[in-house]
């Protein structure tokens, strides 16, 4: 039955019409609706630029925990608040930053980690698996020292798969990504601001490979980085290349 | 480098939000049959779009913004609450006005729809999509569309009979 064929014809259908007419313009909204949706954007934007330092604090967290887990397995105390690193490993891997000045930037120093549900929620959820660089801050914690770099996707969503960039969700929404590959430069007397960088963001290109992950007792991820990062913070791009695995 | 231009990411979003807050609160009225929800609806997909305002490029943003709107409506109960920010949502009336007239018959029987019913009618009489086009904003085949429909407007047709005004049940305009 092709209902795009009868729905006007009956008296029934013509009131239906009409009523769906008044439907649509019974109600207006605030007048600072605009506002009101660009408080809401702010917050969320704030919202994941806290996260993502919430994660980097994971990271310092997990830098110290892991030294700390390997005396637990020692002694058979296990109750380190960072128990999730235990399927922590170290694979090989290097990727080289651009960073804004030209210099080159070389990650070497790789974590890997399939890390459950923790204490920053969302970024360490079940079936994700992360990469990360040391995190490097200053002593009053606001300020990276050093280039700083952040892998986070979905197993399920990214196992095996090419993403061109900029990458995004459907959605639009950042909590609804595949993955998202993130670089911070550190702030040097050179570079007051230093720029941050994404796969999602505008000016992203490129191409990012996840030829394999998973999460299982030892979590993998076989990774190729041939891209160009967009500014987070109205900047210029970054290149950042280099494997994982 | 590029340290010389520094875009306003947000620089049109307002404009854009002001201009289709309207049409798509009427959407979203149709898609919820409730004003609170179709406030939280409108706001979720401005606050979609203004993410990603500046960062990515839209050929036609209006058009764009209903897509996300249909697809947030249909698992709205799974996604929406969660993602909302605001906390006070309980406690506070929407903040929207109700400037026309409303028959209740019709939001009595779209309540009594699923989401993906009440989607595929509001794309129909709000938007004037055919079945394709429908389709396509639901991520659905068309034959799926044409079930909604008939399966939805059979429902409204009975709440018309009963419940809409005299010139309908009796057949006469």
């Amino acid at each position: 039955m092709d209902t795009t064929e009868d729905t006007t014809g009956t008296p029934e259908d013509r009131e239906i019409q009409d009523a769906y007419g008044r439907l649509g313009t019974a109600l207006a909204p605030p007048p600072d609706v605009a506002v009101r949706v660009g408080r809401l954007v702010t917050v969320r934007r704030r919202r994941r630029r806290t996260a993502l330092v919430g994660v980097a604090g994971l990271v310092v967290a997990g830098s110290v925990g892991g030294a700390v887990l390997l005396r637990s397995g020692e002694d058979g105390k296990g109750e380190d608040a960072v128990a999730t690193d235990t399927s922590s490993t170290s694979p090989h891997g290097s990727f080289v930053l651009t960073r804004s000045d030209g210099s080159i930037y070389e990650f070497d120093d790789l974590t890997l980690s399939c890390a459950g549900t923790g204490p920053n929620g969302e970024n360490v959820a079940p079936g994700h698996i992360v990469m990360f660089s040391p995190f490097q801050p200053d002593p009053s914690g606001k300020v990276l020292t050093e280039p700083f770099l952040y892998f986070d996707g979905v197993v399920d969503k990214i196992d095996g798969r090419s993403f061109r960039l900029p990458f995004e969700s459907d959605s639009g929404s950042s909590d609804d990504r595949a993955f998202v590959l993130f670089a911070a430069e550190g702030e040097t007397p050179r570079t007051k601001h230093p720029n941050e960088v994404s796969s999602a963001e505008a000016g992203a290109a490129g191409t990012v490979h996840v030829l394999h992950a998973s999460c299982g007792p030892t979590p993998v991820l076989d990774l190729e980085v041939d891209a160009t990062l967009g500014s987070e913070v109205q900047q210029g791009t970054l290149d950042l290349k280099g494997s994982f695995g | 480098m590029a340290h010389g231009s520094k875009p306003d990411p947000v620089a049109g979003f307002e404009d854009f939000a002001t201009a289709q807050a309207r049409p798509l609160l009427g959407l979203a009225h149709a898609l919820t049959a409730d004003p609170h929800d179709a406030w939280d609806l409108t706001q979720e997909t401005l606050a979609r779009i203004g993410e990603r305002w500046g960062r990515m490029r839209f050929d036609e943003p209006a058009a764009y913004a209903r897509t996300v709107m249909v697809r947030l409506n249909i698992d709205r109960i799974r996604r929406l609450r969660r993602e909302l920010l605001l906390p006070h949502r309980v406690d506070e009336p929407a903040p929207v006005e109700a400037v026309g007239d409303l028959d209740g018959w019709l939001v009595e029987a779209l309540r009594t729809l699923s989401p993906r019913q009440r989607t595929a009618l509001a794309l129909r009489y709000v938007e004037d999509l055919d079945v394709r086009a429908i389709a396509q904003r639901m991520s659905c085949s068309e034959g799926t569309v044409k079930s909604q429909l008939s399966r939805g407007t059979e429902r409204l047709r009975e709440h018309a009979r009963v419940h809409a005004p005299l010139h309908t049940r009796h057949g006469e305009e």
